[in-house]
């Protein structure tokens, strides 16, 4: 009896533990990262008789957590892929819609700038269409300094999420190393009792974890586990804890390096940090900002570079040279700003270095790496898009030395360089900040060009003169201002054609028509080759454009028709030409000219490969997020499945726990009349 | 039977209706929007076409426009010029008029006043101006009207060759102005004539008169003699007082050989080979250019004309033989006036015998050519043209002399016919004003054809760029329309799609919501 008591007993006892967690589940059903418990029953030991074995109750061996440490590390890994993608197409959605955006992409400015051309072409004298030009102009700068604070903004933005998330993940590292020293030290783990709520938390904080990089989890001893980072460094070793920082990259200050310290011992972790929002962010910088901040530079140095061009070789209303319609691209301070010495540069770190933009229509974007090796006057420049090696050589002695690039020029004038030492080259990032207006009057947008010519009353023939086309006022070899346009607001000299026989074949001289006696190429039908022979029939180039023909003069004229011996042209400056809207129209033009990528993009077009880059990355990442986001709730599905809690089944097992301790209690009463049963026989 | 949570039941419910209101949220902001692609990310490909037919589209409505601009400034030139054919047409009338043989001295000074106010009409006409008051005829100088009258009072153009264009499609531009230069200033001219001008290196504000041409005989064998070369005329002080005092004449391309040099006064008339001008004001080392031309302007016709009726005298050409020595043939001589033969007289004739044999002469009457001796010399007159009077037989060629005598007679424009023995100045022209005058109305018209042939060429022109311009706008309506509608297939939601799409997904939330309410109610609690 005082047995069938015992073994009612332990039902009850059993039971009610069994109740008692399935309590304890039904309450935890919505408690992140907990898995479900269940009470393990087992019978006790037997009571040995002759007759054999009679039992004598049962027994709750262990709670067990119901989990799978497989699908807890696939929900891992699955959190780290969706929160990577998820962190990048919030990025990238951002850069998508400021980019697209009517009002806030470059495309309505830039269309808005060239119409206003076009309408100040037909009135060139108007100030109120000049006025508007400016106003436009403006615009165009403002609207490239606001893309480009915009970028800065993102990146800012960037490097304080990643501030954050260091901040967020060390906290994590720090709870999962004194979990595991709380689980090693808990009561009863030799005995296999494991303490379920510690393992659930630590579980739940490697997730978090893991939403912030990629990590891999290894089991150690006494149930810890180690964190290590994919490829080895551990995040958290045991009980001790390593320290995730951030700091400025010595390579480009205006970016962030991850760094991990361990035992006081600081190493450079970048290229480590992949998956999870870190290192969506840190994709998001590299694949999407950078070169978002070189494509919008590529425009603006290339629409800088063309509009100058044609405002310096135009005329204004007063009468004077064009000069800069934007800031000049190649300053010193420009050239400068295109090189960033790293930090790390071994002394003297005397390097004087600039970037010149040599042909804008070859500029392609992008960053290099300038790196010196061997005894410091070796070099390779390294596409750090590719990380190709596109350029070595090794630097003359004494300097300057000009390394050629497509489309610009690494001018390294002096200082002493060290292997190692290197320097970061980015010929456009600055560009779109950087650019400014220079006309600051109406009167002084150059509409107009600065050569006219005239036929002469009193020819006889039929030759026509055009009315040129001015190709540079610089000598485009040494950059210095032709001869021809030394003295403002005149040409030097005005030039006279004179036409003449020369033994049967019409030639002509070129004279200075202030002194006709000074002829400054004269025609040679037998010189060889001919020199200044007129062909009819066809329009005749008077003019070399090879600078380095003494003929060079910065501009082109052509004669056609049928001229006769004696006939005169002349070219003269265009005085009070304030009607003349031919360089309008010609920086008109500069609308949809091909001017980029070698001659295969106009601005527009280079502005749009930015913005379906960026499109195409962002539905690319949309994609990927939705998968990973799929991936992830199969995943965390399949965990559910083992360790969630339903609701419907712990009601079950309730009334199944209940039915089984109400008979555990019959036992015992049922002991319990057996005893009284036999005490009554007694009286 | 795989398990499930109760919390996946509720989680997985709400991820749904999160899914399906975005969707739904999308789709609605298509509608709302009107488009399909709100963000380059929603098609990449077409969000970069649509940046460049953005672009197309405002470059086309900039180029109507233009297009618009043009066709103003075209039509605003045309009716000047229309006005300038009124105008020239007017004088055309005025010069005919002034043709007539009954005309007054003072008919004539009437209609050169007249004439004189059609100039400025005419000037006021070519310095038309535009909206923003730019000369429209000027070329590239648009602030400087297109003819101003110099120092000497006359219209000079005072603009450029230039010619400005507006881009009005993509690579087409059309012309939308002419300098006055082509359209008043190279007209061909009935004859030979010249332009002065002062060089444009001189220190000095000098000026040199249009000058005219007083002998166009003698100008264009002096013209054919040196090629057609221009002169220049260099001002010098010889007596190096400071100021200038001679000139001299050069042909310009052999400055070196001086053909002709004088005195020079400031003002005063210089002749030369059958023209003359004036310079005034030059100093030490100042160039004049007179250039030989077969063009002149508008304006210099009817400038010529008006000096013309001005101060041509028209009179009878007289020539005179002096009684005494003026006359003394040898037997058989012949004489020859206007190609009529006079004689043959014999040795020991008089003047007398010489006023007889041509009033005589039946043709010489015709031709109204009569003698008479006064005073002791003889006077041959002709009314209504020049005579030239020779002592060769010029029906043959080459001439033959058919005078061994002597002979001079007085009276001729340059130099006189002055024969001895046979031999001398065998030839001279005697003029009145009357053939000069016909000359000139005869020039003037001829001229002020030109002009207007040359005004109809331009309108001619205009025509066609207006032609061209209005081609272009339908060119342009045409693929501003097809352009949108490019845009629109790339960027534009297809509405019944977007509103069919809609309802559907309205549906689907609907029936998710509605069924994740009846599961989720669903609870073994509720039965226990």
């Amino acid at each position: 009896m005082a047995g069938l008591i015992n073994i009612g007993l332990t039902g009850v006892l059993g039971h009610q533990a069994a109740l008692n967690t399935t309590g304890n589940n039904i309450t935890n059903a919505n408690t992140a990262g907990y898995s479900r418990q269940e009470v393990l029953f087992e019978t006790q030991p037997g009571q040995r008789t002759g007759a054999g074995t009679i039992g004598t109750g049962v027994n709750i061996s262990d709670v067990r957590r119901v989990a799978n440490e497989f699908l807890v590390e696939q929900v891992r890994s699955d959190t780290s892929l969706f929160s990577e993608q998820e962190a990048l197409n919030s990025e990238l959605s951002r850069l998508d819609n400021l980019l697209g955006g009517e009002s806030t992409g470059l495309n309505q400015v830039l269309n808005n700038l060239f119409a206003s051309l076009q309408s100040a072409s037909e009135d060139p004298a108007s100030l109120p269409q000049r006025q508007l030009v400016l106003s436009e102009a403006q615009a165009v700068v403002d609207r490239f300094q606001a893309l480009q604070e915009e970028f800065i903004q993102q990146r800012e933005s960037v490097k304080t999420q990643m501030e954050q998330g260091v901040k967020d993940a060390n906290t994590l590292i720090n709870s999962i190393a004194e979990l595991n020293l709380a689980i090693s030290e808990s009561p009863g783990l030799a005995q296999g009792h494991m303490p379920n709520e510690l393992l659930d938390k630590r579980d739940e904080k490697l997730r978090e974890l893991s939403e912030l990089l990629s990590i891999r989890v290894v089991p150690s001893e006494g149930s810890q586990v180690n964190v290590l980072l994919p490829d080895g460094q551990a995040l958290v070793l045991g009980g001790e804890a390593s320290k995730l920082g951030t700091r400025d990259s010595s390579e480009d200050p205006t970016s962030l390096e991850f760094t991990l310290t361990t035992a006081g011992r600081t190493l450079v972790i970048d290229d480590q940090v992949t998956g999870g929002k870190l290192g969506g962010l840190r994709r998001f910088e590299r694949e999407a900002l950078h070169r978002a901040f070189d494509e919008l530079g590529r425009v603006a140095v290339a629409l800088a570079d063309n509009l100058n061009h044609q405002h310096e070789i135009g005329m204004d209303l007063e009468g004077d040279l064009g000069g800069l319609f934007f800031s000049d691209i190649n300053s010193d301070a420009a050239k400068r700003s295109r090189v960033i010495a790293n930090a790390d540069n071994q002394p003297p770190k005397d390097g004087v270095l600039g970037v010149e933009i040599s042909d804008s229509g070859e500029l392609q974007a992008g960053t290099w790496n300038l790196r010196f090796t061997g005894d410091g006057r070796d070099f390779e420049v390294i596409d750090r898009a590719t990380g190709q090696t596109v350029n070595q050589g090794r630097l003359p002695d004494p300097l300057p030395a000009e390394i050629s690039m497509p489309g610009f020029n690494i001018q390294i004038e002096s200082g002493t360089f060290n292997a190692g030492d290197s320097y970061l080259i980015q010929p456009t990032r600055l560009a779109a900040e950087s650019m400014e207006l220079e006309v600051a009057r109406e009167e002084d947008l150059a509409f107009a060009s600065p050569v006219r010519a005239e036929n002469d009353i009193g020819n006889s023939g039929t030759g026509v003169i055009d009315q040129g086309e001015m190709l540079n006022v610089r000598n485009p070899l040494s950059n210095g201002i032709l001869p021809e346009f030394q003295t403002q607001g005149q040409l030097s000299p005005p030039l006279e054609i004179r036409f003449r026989d020369d033994g049967g074949t019409l030639v002509y001289d070129i004279l200075d028509a202030t002194d006709p006696t000074n002829v400054l190429v004269a025609g040679d039908a037998s010189a060889v080759p001919p020199q200044n022979v007129f062909q009819a029939g066809i329009s005749n180039d008077l003019f070399s454009e090879d600078p380095q023909d003494p003929n060079y003069r910065g501009f082109q004229f052509s004669i056609s028709g049928e001229p006769q011996p004696g006939d005169s042209f002349f070219i003269d400056y265009n005085t009070n030409g304030v009607s003349d809207n031919r360089n309008a129209e010609k920086m008109a033009m500069l609308a949809t000219a091909n001017t980029m990528d070698g001659g295969t993009q106009s601005f527009t077009e280079g502005y749009a490969g930015l913005v379906e880059n960026v499109g195409v990355q962002t539905r690319q990442s949309q994609l990927d997020l939705d998968s990973s986001q799929t991936l992830l709730e199969q995943s965390t599905n399949q965990r559910e499945s083992v360790s969630g809690v339903n609701l419907d089944e712990e009601a079950g097992r309730l009334i199944q726990f209940q039915a089984a301790y109400n008979a555990s209690a019959q036992v015992m009463s049922v002991a319990q009349s057996l005893f009284d049963t036999l005490l009554a026989t007694f009286r | 039977m795989i398990r499930i949570s109760s919390q996946q039941i509720f989680s997985g419910g709400i991820n749904r209706l999160q899914t399906l209101n975005g969707t739904l949220q999308q789709t609605q902001q298509q509608i709302s929007t009107g488009k399909r692609v709100n963000s380059p990310s929603d098609d990449p490909v077409a969000a970069a076409r649509i940046l460049k037919l953005d672009q197309e589209v405002a470059r086309i409505e900039q180029f109507q426009r233009n297009a618009g601009l043009a066709d103003n400034r075209l039509n605003q030139e045309e009716s000047a010029l229309t006005s300038a054919v009124d105008v020239i047409q007017r004088v055309r009338e005025l010069t005919v008029q002034a043709g007539n043989g009954t005309l007054s001295q003072n008919d004539r000074l009437s209609i050169a006043s007249e004439l004189r106010q059609r100039l400025d009409q005419l000037a006021t006409v070519t310095n038309t101006r535009d909206a923003s008051g730019e000369y429209i005829f000027s070329g590239f100088q648009g602030e400087t009207p297109a003819f101003g009258k110099n120092i000497s009072g006359h219209y000079v153009y005072q603009g450029d060759e230039g010619q400005r264009t507006l881009e009005i499609d993509e690579g087409v531009s059309v012309a939308i102005s002419d300098h006055g230069k082509g359209i008043f200033v190279d007209i061909p001219a009935a004859d030979t004539t010249f332009f002065a001008e002062a060089s444009p290196n001189n220190q000095s504000g000098a000026q040199i008169s249009t000058g005219m041409v007083l002998d166009q005989q003698v100008y264009d064998e002096f013209v054919s003699s040196i090629n057609g070369d221009d002169l220049i005329v260099r001002v010098q002080d010889t007596d190096a007082d400071g100021t200038a005092d001679t000139y001299e004449i050069a042909a310009k391309t052999d400055p070196g050989t001086v053909l002709d040099s004088g005195a020079y006064t400031s003002g005063e008339s210089i002749l030369f080979q059958g023209i003359q001008f004036e310079i005034t004001g030059a100093q030490p080392g100042d160039a004049f250019n007179i250039k030989t031309s077969d063009k002149q302007s508008v304006f210099s016709t009817i400038e010529k004309l008006i000096y013309g009726l001005e101060n041509q005298v028209k009179g009878a050409a007289v020539a005179t033989v002096d009684g005494a020595t003026g006359f003394t043939p040898n037997t058989g001589d012949v004489l020859h006036i206007n190609g009529v033969d006079v004689g043959p007289f014999t040795a020991g004739d008089t003047i007398a015998d010489l006023g007889a044999a041509i009033n005589g002469n039946f043709d010489l009457q015709e031709m109204g050519i009569t003698a008479e001796v006064v005073s002791g010399e003889l006077r041959i007159t002709s009314q209504g043209q020049d005579m030239r009077i020779t002592t060769l037989d010029e029906s043959v060629d080459p001439p033959v002399s058919t005078w061994t005598g002597d002979l001079t007679i007085a009276g001729a424009k340059f130099e006189d016919l002055d024969v001895t023995a046979g031999a001398g100045v065998t030839s001279a022209n005697y003029e009145g004003g009357q053939e000069a005058f016909d000359d000139l109305i005869a020039d003037s018209l001829t001229n002020l054809d030109n002009a207007q042939d040359n005004i109809l060429l331009t309108q001619t022109d205009i025509g066609g760029r207006l032609n061209a311009v209005e081609s272009t706008t339908v060119f342009l309506e045409d693929s501003s329309l097809y352009t949108k509608d490019i845009r629109s297939q790339l960027q534009d939601v297809d509405y019944a799609e977007a509103i069919s799409t809609l309802s559907f997904q309205s549906f689907v939330l609907e029936a998710a919501q509605a069924s994740f309410a009846q599961v989720s109610r669903l609870s073994l609690f509720d039965r226990l």
